[in-house]
């Protein structure tokens, strides 16, 4: 399957300082992408070196296999995109600016596709009210609807819910599901890590204008935590010989102490893993009461990674 | 971002959108109400006077009774428009409304296209109004509408399309408004002034030879005034106007071409900058 | 820090100094001995004098006609309250003696003696062309002059002992009671003098085609006199046309012209204009101002002016409407009264059938062609057939006649824009959805 976005070597320097350097990213077809980083990590850039808007210093992005520098104006209307910022024409009521870019990528049925996004996302009612006279959280809406309005096979999106209240990040995020459903990539980047966490399949983080790591969080716990502990609490701890769960490749060591049974995996807590545990107790006549695995969250990660510490994980 | 190499439908489209949008936006400007009102009432002010001279004095000789209501027209509307264009661009880097509309299928050849479009479709459509209610006048008192003063109607429009360009290139080359608007004006400053120095120093003491800076000084302005009669809107106004007067059909053609040429340059030069510069505040 | 303030008042000191005004200098003019041309140049009909000092390196001629320039010695000052420098011929008036050169592109196209000329005006300064006389001619024409002058002033002196007479002896028989009917007419007087001419004087006559050249007055030892090499520029003009001037009957004082045939006459309805051509020849601003004044520096290479030369005598004025003449106007003399008392102004009268003899018989204030708009259609053309019933090129102009009033209701026409947009944003805005003030 050919790659959605990739970037080769991919830097822009200004006068006084590098904003990317050497990145080289890749996003497949059909998933969904979160890029994190911290502010001034290099996001933006990085985004707008992939649209073209700013020429990069060295190496090149590639969006559906076009290269930035020379994009056909029918690969721009494949994409989608939401800016960090919303702006709209002056005295244009939100109907009318969709109107607007609905023409300019040459939608079909233009009123009907408006109404229906419109409708998606819970702004029918100010479908004729002037667009810069709304709230931020419906500005975004707007601004993602416009980004769907000529159903784009890839969505950039960059803070799409930093506005919106937990009533319209369940709609953004089901809207993203939908589109997921209907073949599209998406390609979001975001400082709300809970929200990338819920939607992305794989994730990049920048730091310092580098990308620091690209995988799936699983494998980035992985890589920035070999040993995971899994808590079980046991129905007659006393009488269960906690030595059994050696027996398995994956466990390094365990403890018993006030009742709780700790398990230290070598290795993520993986579905696998966790029935392999569990089936071990099983057989040794324990009784499970309660069984959670300590896992790096994606906000610990990130954390991880943007530290200065751990620049070795680029590597 | 980059040149596309033909001049496909989607740019058309894109041009035509950009200028769709701009002439919406001047069409519920108060701003263009207030230049058709200013430049009306100067109008009916020149015509009013000249009646009443005709009336008074029992003729009188012009080379058409509504050339001075179009030259206000020309310096009113052309005044306007070239603040609109000046502010157009850097107003909506400013604003992020650009960067928007570079997301999708629009490039700088149909962005720079589409407004210059725009603001010469806009002078049009005020010339047009203009020149019914100049028909009203006609019509009622006699007035005629010469040869002349369709050749300055003809004149004025590469030349306000003249000066909406260079307004249009400070404003790419520039990205604050405030900016736009200084460089614009102190661009016009200095293109009035080459135009007028020489005749200024005239009145200075230039022949003692107490005074070979003076001297040095108009010879060096008049140098450089003789070369902007090329460029400046202002020189080729003067210029075609005299064109007009003489009769003189090949400087008619040769100052509109060179009006012309200079809109074109001054289009290229803006698109050059922008995708150097990119589309960002 | 202290160096550059420093620098910047000198800076300012010396700025200053260059700006003092002129009168301060003019106090006491200082004077320098220098190489100038005298020139006099041939313009319309007519010849300017004016000269050249150092300060103005070209001189401008006009081509094929006469000109003469005369590289003199004289003292030379800066007059402030004219701009000007000012050449004291009073004090030093010495001629340049040897052969005046003129180059082009280097090489030598004429090397001039001097010789004596004599510029004449036989009908009178303004009236007629002027003419050089060079050589013995110049000196013949000048003794003719002198003789007519002289001639002249017999004749007024013996009008004047005639009119003396004249009244003693009107006095004498009224004084007797012998006086019966109307008295003998007074004697007449004679026709003034306009015979004009300029003193003979010794010069270069130059006659050239038009294009760039150099002058230098080279020496008897062969030597280029220091100073004398100055750029001469010889020009033509670049078309003739007809400047038609317009008297209104009732504003004698007030005449309007038309320069070029794109002008439109106007008249207001029931005007009766007299039109006056005159032929004129259209030079570019530069050079004619420079010819002019050579001290203006004012012309510019992209204006135009027309030079009106000589009034057109013959032809016929040809009213026309689309193909069809409506008249055929001959050009008329007339004379002009002025009203005393109240009214004050002018009367034009026709001297052909005017009934006042008095104006019958003197000579003409002016000649044209009377445009009688009560008598024509609104919108017409005229122009201007010489004796052979062709059409005077750049003699065509189209007339106007207009209403002396203009409708009242066309002052709100103006307004009517604004209405409009009044009503236009005011619907937009009342189509505007209003959001709740909690979804702002």
């Amino acid at each position: 399957m050919a790659d959605a976005i990739r970037t080769d070597s991919l830097s822009k320097s200004f006068v006084d300082f590098e904003a990317v350097i050497d990145v080289s990213l890749r996003v497949e077809t059909n998933e969904i992408y979160g890029f994190l980083g911290p502010n001034g990590a290099g996001k933006t850039t990085t985004i707008m070196l992939l649209l073209g808007l700013e020429r990069p210093t060295r190496g090149v992005a590639y969006l559906l296999d076009s290269p930035s520098h020379a994009r056909e104006f029918a690969v721009r209307r494949r994409l989608g995109v939401l800016g960090e910022r919303q702006v709209f024409f002056d005295d244009m009521t939100a109907r009318e600016y969709l109107r607007f870019f609905g023409r300019l990528y040459s939608v079909g049925r233009i009123e009907q596709r408006i109404d229906v996004l419109l409708e998606r996302v819970n702004l029918t009612h100010a479908a004729d009210a002037r667009a810069r006279d709304f709230s931020r959280g419906m500005q975004q809406k707007l601004g993602l609807v416009r980004a769907l309005l000529h159903d784009p096979e890839l969505l950039i999106l960059d803070e799409p819910v930093s506005a919106l209240d937990p009533r319209g990040v369940v709609e953004v995020r089901e809207l993203l599901h939908s589109e997921l459903g209907r073949g599209k990539t998406v390609f979001i980047s975001s400082h709300v890590l809970t929200e990338v966490e819920q939607l992305a399949d794989r994730i990049g983080i920048m730091n310092k204008g580098r990308l620091m790591v690209e995988d799936t969080l699983d494998n980035i716990r992985q890589a920035l935590q070999p040993e995971t502990r899994i808590q079980i609490e046991l129905a007659e701890p006393d009488r269960f010989p906690a030595a059994a769960l050696l027996d398995l490749d994956f466990v390094s060591r365990t403890e018993l102490r006030d009742g709780r049974l700790s398990v230290h995996l070598k290795g993520s807590a993986s579905p696998e893993a966790r029935a392999g545990v569990s089936r071990v107790v099983s057989q040794h006549g324990g009784v499970i009461v309660d069984m959670h695995a300590e896992q790096m969250t994606l906000e610990q990660a990130f954390v991880t990674i943007t530290d200065e510490d751990v620049e070795r994980l680029a590597a | 971002m980059g040149f596309d190499r033909r001049l496909g439908k989607g740019r058309l489209l894109a041009a035509w959108l950009v200028c769709h949008r701009e002439l919406r936006g001047l069409l519920f400007s108060p701003g263009t109400y207030l230049v058709v009102l200013l430049a009306g009432l100067a109008a009916h002010l020149f015509l009013n006077t000249l009646a009443q001279s005709i009336a008074d004095s029992g003729l009188a000789v012009l080379s058409g009774a509504f050339n001075l209501p179009i030259y206000s027209v020309l310096f009113v509307t052309g005044l306007f428009l070239a603040l609109a264009s000046v502010t157009s661009i850097s107003r909506e880097r400013e604003q992020g409304t650009l960067e928007v509309l570079f997301y999708g299928p629009v490039d700088v050849a149909a962005y720079i296209g589409g407004k210059l479009v725009s603001f010469g479709l806009a002078y049009l459509g005020l010339l047009a109004l203009y020149l019914v209610c100049y028909a009203l006048f006609a019509g009622t008192t006699g007035f005629a509408f010469a040869m002349p003063t369709w050749a300055v109607i003809g004149l004025s429009i590469p030349v306000v399309m003249h000066v909406v360009a260079l307004g249009t290139f400070v404003s790419t080359a520039t990205r604050r408004v405030r900016a736009s608007l200084a460089w614009f004006l102190l661009i016009l400053l200095m293109l009035l002034a080459l135009q007028f120095s020489p005749d200024l120093l005239e009145l200075a003491p230039v022949s003692n030879r107490f005074y070979p800076p003076l001297r040095l000084a108009r010879i060096v302005l008049e140098r450089i005034n003789l070369a902007f009669t090329w460029v400046s809107p202002f020189a080729l106004l003067i210029k075609g106007t005299e064109a007009v007067r003489r009769a003189d059909a090949l400087l008619y053609v040769y100052t509109t071409a060179i009006s012309s040429c200079s809109v074109l340059v001054l289009a290229a030069g803006s698109m050059y900058l922008m995708w150097k510069g990119g589309v960002r505040s | 820090m202290l160096h550059s303030r420093t620098f910047l008042l000198c800076l300012a000191v010396w700025l200053l100094l260059w700006s003092v005004p002129a009168v301060v200098v003019a106090q006491d003019p200082e004077r320098r001995t220098e190489l100038v041309y005298g020139v006099n140049a041939y313009i319309g009909g007519r010849y300017e004098g004016d000269f050249y000092p150092r300060s103005v390196d070209t001189i401008y001629l006009v081509a094929d006609a006469i000109s003469v320039v005369s590289p003199r010695y004289t003292e030379v000052y800066y007059w402030p309250i004219t701009n000007r420098e000012v050449a004291d011929w009073a004090r030093l008036n010495e001629p340049v003696e040897g052969v005046l050169e003129i180059r082009r592109r280097g090489r030598l196209v004429a090397g001039l003696e001097a010789t004596d000329y004599v510029v004449q005006y036989p009908e009178g300064l303004d009236l007629s062309p002027a003419v050089v006389y060079l050589g013995e001619e110049a000196h013949r024409q000048w003794n003719h002059f002198d003789e007519s002058r002289r001639e002249f002033r017999d004749r007024v002196s013996a009008y004047y002992n005639d009119l003396v007479t004249y009244r003693q002896d009107l006095d004498d028989r009224i004084e007797a009671g012998t006086l019966e009917g109307e008295p003998d007419p007074p004697p007449r007087e004679p026709e003034p003098f306009l015979y004009s001419s300029t003193e003979v004087n010794r010069g270069f006559p130059v006659e050239l085609p038009a294009g760039s050249y150099t002058v230098q007055v080279r020496t008897a030892d062969g030597e280029v006199q220091p100073g004398s090499r100055r750029r001469l520029k010889v020009f033509e003009p670049l078309s003739a046309g007809v400047a038609m001037w317009a008297i209104p009957h009732d504003r004698y004082t007030f005449p309007e012209k038309s320069d070029d045939e794109g002008e439109v006459l106007y008249l207001r309805r029931g005007t009766l204009a007299y039109l006056q051509p005159h032929a004129q020849e259209e030079y570019r601003d530069i050079h004619l101002t420079r010819l002019m004044d050579p001290q203006d520096t004012s012309g510019r290479p992209d204006l135009y002016q027309w030079l009106q030369t000589d009034e057109i005598q013959d032809g016929v004025l040809v009213v026309t409407q689309g193909t069809r003449v409506v008249d055929r106007i001959e050009r008329r003399s007339y004379a002009v009264r002025q009203i005393t008392g109240a009214a004050l102004g002018y009367e034009i009268h026709d001297q052909a059938t005017t009934d006042l003899e008095r104006l019958r018989e003197r000579r003409p204030d002016f000649q044209g062609y009377p445009v009688d708009t009560r008598a024509l259609p609104t919108s017409f053309r005229v122009h201007l057939e010489d004796a052979d019933g062709q059409l005077v090129p750049g003699s065509r102009r189209r007339v106007r006649v207009v209403r002396p009033d203009s409708e009242p209701w066309l002052a709100i026409v103006p307004y009517v824009p604004v209405v409009l947009a009044l009503v236009f944003t005011g619907s937009r805005r009342r189509r505007f959805v209003r959001l709740p003030r909690d979804q702002e």
